[in-house]
């Protein structure tokens, strides 16, 4: 049986409220966007994309999980020293240290997550937070406990770093007892590992593989690492780092303090979130990230940008793109540490932080993949 | 049988070029627009192969597994142990093996309520995690004032806290509302996963929707009961049979719009599809709501029976604090909460004055009569 011909009464256009229904229609309008703008811009140029992924390949995301490595290592041998005589404050002091330095070092490197860091779960296993104590606690002493297994995502990485040397009498507790420092060392070993292995796989593998795939398709290199560029800025970096912990990105509103990252070294969280927005930044203009090469101007988005001409969606794009990186830097810089305490006192200055870095995800995420005919293939929140 | 709505003489009429009876000179929208379109019967969709364009299983295995975690739960009413570890592992999926009665491969699936739960939302999973482990250690006696509470016929049993909070309501019922309701009503039937291709069917690669069919179909998958092996209603369906305000049957008008509504998209009529959207979204929500009156009615029914009128108010309780889950919602997580204070949040010191004046806000809330209000 059917029945025919529904009238109705025009509905109200339909108005989406929430933060998260606002970034689901940001993923559409650049699907839309990318269908105009797709061959014209692309057809005008005579861009060389090939030199931008080398530059990318060889300037930037290779020295980047160098330096990253790099830091790890130093990590490695300072909780090796510790091991031997884990009644030297000092010792734990520099294993802090370190801890820091591979925490800055992080944010660049955390950008790239795709090809082998993605086959890895690199950002997944490195710095899932919070991070749970209970089970760090759980497997001190199993000796059946292995960093990494996919259900140990919540107890590795940087954050179970933190609570094991930052928490609050991590010294003593670890003095009195070597299974703790056990432990201790096989979580350093493992975030080792795992940089190790990506870095490998880029230089011995990947790197050839990712400068070839020139086109912006899907499954190109462009369009792998834009995907990845965006979808972690957005995801990992405003929404982790501020929008959680100061209620921006909850559904209640409430500020979540105890969802700032380092949320036990307690003083980093807001150094984190700067490094990470010049992480961004250095990604955008293509400069060098090795020390050796300091301020290297390489050939970039922001060039590409650039070559599309005298334009909106060009040059004009670019100033905008560059101005709001100014702004979001200077924004991150009125929050206070620690940042648990500060997202509960001073929620209004966190969303205007976060409004200032989501205009920054809308102009590279909406118009800069509009621009360059790139497409988001991620969404928030995955289907079925 | 075709239906046409006769043209205004001033510059009123449909406004929708898409509609049937589009008036080119009509420049304001008087509703009077009709369209084309078969809808079926029952929510069944083919394509010109005869292939079935429908598919919702990752919403079926949810409804599965939110069952299969309110069994579970139950079992503490019979004075049974029930591991909170379990069930937040159930909530995960997480190294959980399902008894899986529909054969749909949950165990091990990718499929979770826990990441659909408000999007993931860490205060939220918190929150009924943590109701998760106080039911766990309520049943090893680990939880002071935690016990069954049994009511005065000695029919019924349930356990409860120290303030009479039943979890297995505030859980199972709590996720119909942040689980389901929030998909359907934000997620399927928002602008994120409506605007999206409708025209990317592949039948040679056995794509046999669209996107926006697809998303069609799990905001209903949601709604539906459906299950080879659970024989009785269950979630939003059964819920919305029940509620019969306004002379009209809340589950025909939410199954009548969803059918519609996924017959427009095949016929890619937007703007009939929007206004399903609109009655989808508002239906719910009355349902939600009236489902809250109707259990703070029992809850007054029982006042003097612990164990009925904390069930009653557990049950209550779960659904207001579904209301705010849905996109535009009448009551905002402000009012709920205030509704909530108004009932109290210790059951066992609830008067009858408190709940008739909560009865009242969510009624006025909603738009339901007081009569009406009354006899839910």
């Amino acid at each position: 049986m059917f029945i025919k011909q529904i009238p109705f009464l025009k509905a109200e256009r339909l108005v989406s409220r929430s933060a998260f229904n606002v970034l689901l229609t940001l993923v559409i309008s650049v699907t839309i966007a990318s269908c105009g703008t797709n061959d014209d811009n692309n057809s005008s140029t005579n861009f060389d994309r090939s030199e931008l992924l080398n530059n990318y390949a060889d300037n930037i995301a290779i020295p980047a999980y160098e330096e990253y490595v790099s830091s790890t290592n130093n990590l490695l041998t300072a909780v090796h020293e510790f091991a031997l005589s884990p009644e030297d404050n000092n010792k734990l002091l520099t294993c802090i240290e370190h801890l820091k330095i591979v925490s800055l070092k992080w944010q660049l490197a955390s950008l790239f997550d795709f090809g082998p860091a993605s086959d890895y779960a690199l950002l997944e296993f490195t710095n899932s937070y919070p991070t749970s104590t209970d089970d760090i606690e759980s497997s001190i002493g199993d000796e059946s406990w292995i960093a990494g297994q996919a259900s140990n995502i919540d107890n590795v990485g940087l954050p179970a770093l933190d609570y094991l040397l930052n928490e609050e009498g991590a010294m003593d507790k670890l003095n009195a007892n070597p299974e703790r420092v056990e432990h201790l060392v096989k979580q350093v070993e493992f975030l080792n590992e795992q940089g190790e292995l990506v870095l490998e796989t880029w230089k011995s593998s990947y790197h050839a593989n990712f400068v070839s795939m020139t086109g912006t398709e899907m499954g190109s290199s462009i369009g792998a690492m834009l995907n990845a560029f965006n979808r972690v800025f957005e995801a990992n970096i405003r929404k982790q780092k501020l929008g959680l912990p100061s209620g921006v990105s909850t559904f209640s509103g409430n500020p979540l303090p105890s969802h700032v990252e380092a949320k036990y070294a307690n003083y980093w969280s807001i150094d984190l979130l700067y490094e990470a927005l010049l992480s961004i930044e250095k990604i955008y203009m293509g400069n060098s990230s090795s020390s050796n090469f300091i301020d290297m101007e390489g050939v970039g988005f922001d060039d590409y940008l650039i070559s599309l001409g005298d334009e909106a969606f060009g040059q004009g794009l670019n100033n905008d793109i560059v101005a709001q990186i100014q702004s979001s830097k200077e924004a991150v810089l009125s929050l206070n540490d620690p940042l648990s305490e500060f997202v509960l006192t001073n929620q209004e200055t966190c969303i205007y932080v976060y409004t200032e870095l989501q205009a920054l995800v809308v102009l590279f995420k909406v118009d800069m993949m509009s621009s360059l005919g790139v497409l988001i293939t991620y969404q928030d929140n995955d289907g079925d | 049988m075709t239906f046409f709505a006769s043209c205004n003489p001033d510059k009123s009429g449909c406004t929708d070029p898409s509609a049937s009876n589009y008036d080119d000179n009509a420049e304001e929208d008087d509703g009077s627009c009709s369209y084309d379109v078969t809808v079926p019967a029952d929510y069944t969709f083919i394509d010109n192969n005869g292939f079935s364009t429908v598919s919702f299983s990752g919403q079926h295995q949810r409804l599965n597994m939110l069952s299969e975690m309110t069994t579970y739960m139950k079992t503490a009413n019979g004075g049974a142990v029930v591991d909170g570890a379990t069930l937040i592992n159930m909530f995960g999926n997480e190294s959980h093996t399902w008894e899986d009665c529909d054969n749909l491969e949950m165990t091990g699936s990718s499929k979770q309520l826990r990441s659909k739960t408000v999007g993931g939302d860490p205060e939220t999973v918190a929150q009924f995690e943590g109701w998760m482990n106080a039911l766990g250690s309520a049943t090893t006696g680990e939880l002071e004032g935690a016990g069954v509470v049994t009511s005065n016929d000695g029919t019924k049993s349930y356990m409860q806290n120290a303030m009479g909070h039943e979890w297995t309501q505030l859980i199972e019922k709590g996720l119909m509302g942040a689980c389901f309701y929030y998909n359907i009503s934000q997620v399927y039937l928002g602008e994120g996963k409506m605007n999206v291709a409708n025209d990317d069917a592949d039948p040679s690669a056995e794509d046999y929707y669209t996107t926006m069919e697809h998303h069609w179909d799990e905001a209903y998958g949601y709604f539906t009961s459906i299950s080879e092996c659970i024989n009785n209603d269950r979630f939003w369906l059964k819920y919305a049979t029940d509620i019969n305000l306004n002379s009209r049957n809340s589950m025909d008008v939410i199954d009548l719009a969803f059918r519609t509504g996924r017959a427009a998209i095949s016929s890619d009529l937007l703007p009939l599809r929007d206004a399903q959207i609109q009655i989808i979204r508002e239906e719910l929500e009355l349902v939600c709501g009236a489902i809250a009156i109707h259990y703070i009615n029992g809850a007054i029914e029982n006042i003097g029976d612990d164990a009925i009128r904390n069930h009653e108010l557990s049950e209550a309780k779960a659904f207001i604090m579904s209301l705010p889950y849905g996109e535009n919602t009448m009551v905002s997580l402000a009012d709920a909460n205030s509704i909530q204070s108004t009932i109290g949040d210790n059951f066992y010191n609830v008067t009858t004055a408190s709940l008739i004046d909560a009865r009242s806000q969510l009624a006025s809330y909603l738009g339901i009569s007081s009569a009406d209000a009354e006899s839910l």
